[in-house]
């Protein structure tokens, strides 16, 4: 099963896959014009901070099967076989919202501002969400969101490719530890920078593991 | 809408908490808000290895090491990281220093113009001679105004390219002037070590972190024993050095009953004639025509902090506090010069009927008033100004008036001169209190708000630990009304010190807190840490000194911190720099320094945890010193 996998802790949450992901979805080909874009194309990928000020991307997980898919009265939405994903057809979607309110990763929003109803003033709402690139990964590319990620944060691969690699990291992480050598997932200076960002967390006006209050 | 909960989480102001409220009930957006909004924020900035500054980029080193090691240039983490804190140091000089050219061009004009240099005149005789004779400048068959001109002119080449050294910096201790020298980090020009220090920034010029950083050092010495001091210095002479006062601090200075004026930002040339303007029998009358009982002047953020030092003028907060004093509904006018002053002031002020009034074209802001200030004009311009909110009072609207507590009484006005007084003539019986071990030793908290830390949480906690271990504490800033505002300015709080601190202040009815000024005045800190060093025979470097800045946020902060560091003083500082994509940066700044000037950095969010750091330093700096 291929597919994106999340590394919370690499994530500096610099929003680079927002951009990428509205870029990739636009007719436009380059930021400047993106910007200039009224009503302005919202990304597919969510970047949020959570606790500790630590950021999670948040997105479709193509679920198999999808509580989005089963629950869709009209039909539009459906499992490209080929890349295993959950795929949303604008023209069947009725906006009734089921949808968004089962998905287990709040993904599906319904953005009011994409496309004139024909004949009438009513603008559509159809579901929006992450479609994992399909054009790219009908190419064998790999979805826009993962190859903006430059911190590893997202990955894209076999799931089982990735774990596999992640046990190797892991047994040479806790070996070192057990032979008395100090085990570093990330850089030193960085360990420090995460040190710090969790102690201002529980200083500052967002939600932390710990107050002191 | 936000919880009772969270509010009390924003900041340890119990009247910035109500005033919060009034906020939020009105609409209007404050800074807290905006950090909320702007999560996440990019970590590849927060570690400082994000470079904008050419268009084959912008590019991000990967501070994990498994991305891009390098940008376009070639430049790696460390390098950016380098490049990124001298154009930060540079930004913070600059600010001070174009401050304190500022001050310079006023005190030329107003020696020039004698009288007639629109109420700017020489107050302090006695420091106008020390100056000159500083600088080198023979006023002995000169008159007082001949003399002051050609001091004026003195200093002004210092803010040019003439690489011919700063007067000030002979003030510096031997020994610490050795380091300098050695390290080749003696400031020559003001203007010059900044232009250099831009250039250097380029693409193509600096590429050893190391050197850049170096020169970093230098831009900052330039600041403090410089830019800072001559503002300092020259503020004092033409409108008198502090002297110890009674003021009162918080937003409960806003008096429902007079038309309120807020006098914000960080140059008080202007203030100054806007509280003399306040004092006008005409404009007072017109208040009272008007429905008011009279005008009242308040003070904010550091130009609060200088004329409450001279003239013991009321002040209403620091930082943060800037949206919130306006949301008291009872502000006519709101007179900002510049530094630190949100941009959206204007769109928090129309929440009210109150009025932003813009004074320098270095910092206008769109839908304010604009009344450009001019040293010869100033004192029409303030009249104007007054009249302006004093016409205003009418269109307050009173069922919107919230004040949002009682005022609390200050100490202020520290100079190193009144400190000197106080002690009965000089300042052997600190030096002797800090020998004997009643007083442990000194340390300066200074710098900014910063809402990713509750507001004051950091300066106050620190400060409290710091005295119960007889550490006297000295601070500026938005430290300083964060003490005031928690009644740490007043001599009963000397029963927060220790057991070898309190009696000490008692006998001499000090506050354990003493409020040394504006931002600027760090200098003064500078200068009383020179003087201590010069008493014991000692460089800077060797003295039982700590600096801090708790919740710092401005580029001014990282060139004081900087300065600070190269004079030889241990500084922790709260909200982590934008540095620790940079194992090299990181290092060079918390140990390798060490080496080099005799101090380094500290980094420790948790008050507690970075008192332990300063009391620890301060212990063996004793040791050292072998008292």
């Amino acid at each position: 099963m291929k597919t994106v996998m999340v590394k919370t802790e690499n994530c500096v949450g610099c929003r680079h896959c927002e951009l990428a992901c509205s870029l990739e979805h636009s007719s436009l080909d380059n930021t400047y014009e993106l910007f200039q874009q009224k009503p302005p194309l919202s990304a597919r990928i969510d970047v949020r901070t959570g606790i500790d000020l630590l950021n999670f991307p948040l997105r479709c997980q193509h679920c198999d099967p999808a509580p989005c898919l089963e629950i869709c009265p009209s039909g539009a939405i459906s499992r490209d076989r080929p890349t295993e994903t959950v795929q949303v057809n604008d023209d069947d979607c009725i906006s009734c919202g089921m949808c968004a309110m089962v998905c287990p990763y709040s993904a599906i929003t319904f953005p009011v501002y994409r496309e004139k109803m024909p004949g009438t003033e009513k603008v559509k709402a159809s579901a929006y969400k992450c479609d994992d690139c399909l054009e790219r990964r009908q190419e064998g590319d790999i979805p826009a969101c993962t190859e903006a990620c430059r911190t590893g944060a997202l990955e894209f691969g076999e799931i089982d490719e990735m774990v596999s690699a992640d046990r190797d990291e892991l047994a040479v992480l806790l070996t070192a530890e057990a032979s008395g050598k100090r085990g570093e997932r990330r850089p030193k200076n960085m360990e420090k920078y995460r040190e710090l960002k969790l102690k201002m967390a529980g200083l500052g006006p967002f939600p932390a593991s710990r107050k002191e209050e | 809408m936000k919880e009772d909960g969270e509010i009390s989480g924003l900041s340890e102001d119990g009247l910035a908490r109500r005033a919060l409220e009034d906020a939020e009930k009105a609409g209007m957006e404050t800074a807290w808000d905006r950090l909320q909004a702007q999560q996440p924020q990019c970590g590849f900035g927060e570690t400082g290895v994000c470079c904008n500054r050419c268009a084959m980029g912008p590019c991000q080193a990967d501070p994990f090491e498994e991305g891009p090691e390098r940008g376009v240039c070639g430049a790696d983490a460390d390098l950016i990281v380098a490049r990124n804190m001298l154009a930060d140091i540079a930004a913070g000089a600059a600010a001070h220093s174009d401050h304190g050219r500022e001050v310079a061009e006023i005190f030329q004009k107003a020696a020039e113009n004698g009288q007639e240099s629109g109420g700017y005149g020489i107050t302090d005789e006695n420091k106008l001679e020390k100056v000159a004779e500083l600088f080198d400048v023979d006023g002995e068959d000169a008159s007082r105004e001949e003399l002051a001109g050609e001091l004026a002119r003195r200093i002004l080449t210092e803010f040019g390219t003439h690489r011919s050294g700063l007067a000030l910096i002979d003030r510096a201790p031997a020994e610490t002037r050795e380091i300098w020298s050695e390290l080749g980090i003696t400031p020559d020009s003001i203007g010059g070590d900044l232009v250099e220090a831009m250039h250097r920034t380029h693409m193509g010029v600096g590429a050893d972190p190391v050197n850049m950083l170096l020169h970093g050092l230098k831009v900052a010495l330039g600041d403090g024993w410089g830019g800072s001091m001559i503002a300092t210095e020259l503020g004092d002479i033409m409108f008198g050095t502090p002297e110890i006062n009674q003021s009162s601090m918080n937003l409960g200075v806003i008096d429902e009953n007079m038309v309120n004026i807020v006098v914000h930002g960080h140059n008080s040339v202007l203030s100054e004639m806007i509280v003399q303007a306040a004092e006008n029998d005409r404009l007072n009358s017109l208040a009272e025509e008007k429905g008011a009982e009279g005008i009242k002047v308040v003070g904010l953020c550091c130009t609060g902090n200088e004329i409450l030092m001279r003239r013991g003028i009321p002040l209403a907060g620091n930082m943060l506090n800037q949206e919130l004093v306006l949301a008291t509904g009872a502000v006519e006018a709101a007179v900002i010069d510049y530094q630190c002053i949100f941009p959206s002031l204007v769109e928090s002020a129309s929440c009210y009927h109150t009025e932003i009034i813009t004074t320098s074209h270095k910092s206008k802001i769109p839908g304010a008033v604009h009344l450009e200030f001019d040293p010869e004009t100033a004192e029409s311009t303030a009249r104007e100004i007054v009249k302006r909110a004093v016409k205003r009072f009418p269109e307050r609207n009173s069922g919107r008036v919230n004040i949002p507590g009682e005022p609390k009484s200050v100490t202020a006005g520290f100079s190193v001169q009144s400190i000197t007084e106080a002690l009965g003539g000089s300042l052997t019986p600190l030096i002797e209190a800090i020998t004997a071990g009643d007083i442990k030793g000194a340390a300066g908290i200074v710098g900014c708000n910063n809402p990713k830390i509750k507001q004051d949480k950091g300066h106050i906690e620190l400060a409290k630990n710091l005295l119960k271990e007889d550490i006297l504490l000295v601070e500026t800033g938005c430290a300083a009304v964060a003490s005031g505002k928690e009644g740490m300015l007043q001599p009963e709080a000397s029963e927060l010190a220790g057991e070898g601190l309190r009696p000490v202040l008692e006998s001499l009815n000090m506050p354990p807190v003493l409020h040394m000024g504006a931002c600027v005045d760090c200098s003064r800190i500078l200068k009383l840490a020179a003087a201590m060093a010069r008493e014991l025979e000692v460089g800077i470097q060797q003295l039982p000194l700590a600096g801090a800045a708790p919740e710092w946020y401005a580029q001014k902060a990282v060139a004081i911190g900087s300065y600070f560091v190269a004079s030889g003083v241990y500084t922790v500082l709260g909200v982590p720099p934008k540095i620790f994509g940079s194992s090299e940066v990181v290092n060079l700044l918390s140990s390798g320094l060490e080496e080099a000037v005799g101090a380094k950095f500290a980094v420790e969010p948790e008050p507690e945890a970075a008192a332990e750091l300063i009391v620890d330093h301060i212990e063996s700096q004793r040791e050292e010193l072998g008292i």
